[in-house]
């Protein structure tokens, strides 16, 4: 499969500040979520790929060549950025319109394609007020509007959930859903975890200017087995389950509570086994059976924690 | 080749469009309207004076060349420098067009705003203090001005795009008007004062100033293109 964006070796500094540091990447077609906490380096290499900044070491391809030098290339681009400052003098609709053109759409077509690309954000009723008049939602969804009008191949959203109110994410996620549905490479980048963990799983976390892990999160989670994995079972009777779980070698911690046993194992998938043998075996009766682990945001905890205790 | 040229000026139009769209509703604009009714004003009390004709145009001239050294960086030179420093341009620089173009279109929207305002602005003041208007080439002239200090005051803002207004009015007003007072050949580098001496209508010196303008005009655009092609 080629891959959409190549880094090879790839950094980025703002003077002595670091952004991206050292970067080797390739991004197939799909959905990623660039993950990791406030200056990580999302907005960078968001940046990067968006062709706004150029790399000060290595090298950063999209489609084959350098975003910041090929106008070709960025025509192939949407980009939303992070923050929400846009035109507030002009309606949605003429800042869409606007856009379209400057993507290289006849002034004829940009408009109806702005029309489209705003309705289908849910923007229609909206489009004709002034962007200064707009909640937070509502600007997101015109950038998202201004990132699809062209009808780019390769989108990339700077944290297009922030801010924005339920009825508006559901939207946004259906949307980027059916953008990539239709074929469409998506970046979208995020420090709210399950907010990516709505839309992919393919994820690439990112930690001080650096890729600390990339790839599926539950493979993710295989890298990372060396810590432990929780599992919580709710049940009518959690004293013997915990009793039977706390004999055997692999796990760590067994906390009991009034209707559910919390395990920290080094071998979840012993653990499981183990839990359906005493559950059959002592007639338990289990409610909820999960683990809190499987969510991103406890794997990114756990990549961040190693970093963090580290320093 | 006609396609890239075709698609550049297709991007001049459009960002030249979004630019006049956000002027006509921004504050900018009563605001320099209030400033270009200053010198009309002026003109009142001017028209109760004696002065020869020459004078007043002089008197008038030297308040449109302040004049420009404000409106130029209020309109150009702000709006590229705002849109790098809030983050804006992003919308801009990340789609197909040359970031040249980006400039160039801003400067198409904005100088026709300057330059029929200070024209209006003089040929007005000068009706009202002398009761007939200016000669057709010194409005032209003035014209021509608000075109040059655009470029120059947008040239300016690309080197300090954090102050993109103050400092290229600063420099106007502070560096380049009284260097074109000075006796000695420096005065050449100043263009406000090439621009008196084309608006002045004096057969002598008209060429060559207009040169040195040219010349002048065109290091600022190579400045401002070459930071534009560097600015992150």
């Amino acid at each position: 499969m080629t891959a959409v964006v190549t880094a090879e070796r790839c950094s980025k500094w703002y003077g002595h500040v670091l952004g991206i540091s050292d970067i080797t990447w390739s991004l197939p077609p799909g959905i990623v979520g660039l993950l990791g906490p406030n200056g990580a380096g999302k907005s960078t290499l968001i940046k990067l790929m968006a062709g706004l900044v150029r790399p000060s070491r290595g090298t950063l391809h999209v489609f084959g060549d350098s975003p910041f030098r090929s106008l070709e290339v960025r025509r192939r681009i949407g980009h939303a950025p992070e923050h929400e400052r846009t035109y507030d003098e002009l309606t949605a609709l003429e800042l869409v319109t606007g856009l379209a053109r400057l993507s290289g759409l006849p002034a004829r077509d940009a408009r109806r394609a702005a029309e489209e690309a705003l309705e289908a954000m849910g923007m229609t009723a909206a489009m004709h007020r002034p962007v200064r008049g707009y909640s937070k939602g509502m600007r997101q969804r015109t950038k998202l509007a201004g990132a699809i009008v062209h009808d780019p191949d390769f989108l990339l959203l700077d944290e297009p959930l922030t801010g924005v109110d339920p009825m508006a994410r559901i939207d946004i996620i259906e949307q980027v859903r059916r953008l990539a549905a239709r074929g469409k490479t998506i970046v979208l980048s995020s420090h709210v975890l399950y907010e990516i963990e709505a839309l992919t799983s393919e994820i690439l976390v990112l930690y001080r200017g650096q890729i600390l892990a990339e790839g599926d999160v539950f493979a993710i989670r295989n890298l990372i087995d060396k810590h432990p994995h929780h599992i919580r079972v709710e049940c009518d009777r959690p004293r013997p389950l915990a009793g039977l779980l706390a004999q055997a070698e692999h796990v760590t911690r067994v906390a009991c509570e009034r209707h559910a046993v919390e395990v920290e194992t080094r071998d979840p998938d012993r653990c499981y086994a183990e839990i359906a043998q005493a559950v059959l075996e002592e007639g338990i009766v289990v409610s909820y059976l999960d683990s809190p682990d499987n969510n991103l945001g406890a794997v990114f905890e756990y990549l961040t924690r190693g970093e963090g205790a580290a320093e | 080749m006609s396609a890239r040229v075709s698609s550049a000026a297709s991007a001049v139009a459009a960002v030249a469009s979004l630019t006049w769209r956000r002027t006509r509703r921004s504050r900018t604009l009563w605001i320099s309207l209030a400033l270009t009714a200053l010198p009309i004003a002026a003109g009142l009390a001017m028209r109760l004076g004696s002065g020869s004709l020459d004078d007043a145009w002089s008197t008038i001239l030297s308040s449109q060349q302040v004049l420009l050294a404000v409106l130029c960086p209020l309109y150009a030179a702000a709006s590229l420098g705002e849109e790098i420093e809030s983050g804006t341009m992003t919308y801009l620089w990340s789609r197909p067009v040359p970031r040249w173009s980006v400039a160039a279109g801003k400067l198409v929207a904005l100088t026709p705003i300057v330059a029929l305002m200070i024209t209006a602005s003089a040929a007005a003041t000068m009706v009202v203090a002398h009761g007939a208007p200016p000669a057709a080439s010194s409005l032209a002239a003035l014209a021509l001005g608000a075109g040059v200090l655009s470029v120059a005051s947008t040239g300016v803002a690309t080197l300090v795009p954090r102050h993109s207004m103050v400092v290229p009015m600063v420099y106007l007003l502070f560096v380049d008007l009284p260097v074109g007072e000075l006796p000695m050949a420096l005065y050449r580098v100043s263009m406000t004062r090439h621009l008196r001496v084309l608006a002045d209508g004096a057969s002598g010196g008209a060429v060559e100033a207009a040169l040195w303008l040219a010349g002048l005009t065109a290091v600022w655009a190579a400045i401002g293109l070459w930071r534009l092609r560097d600015l992150e």
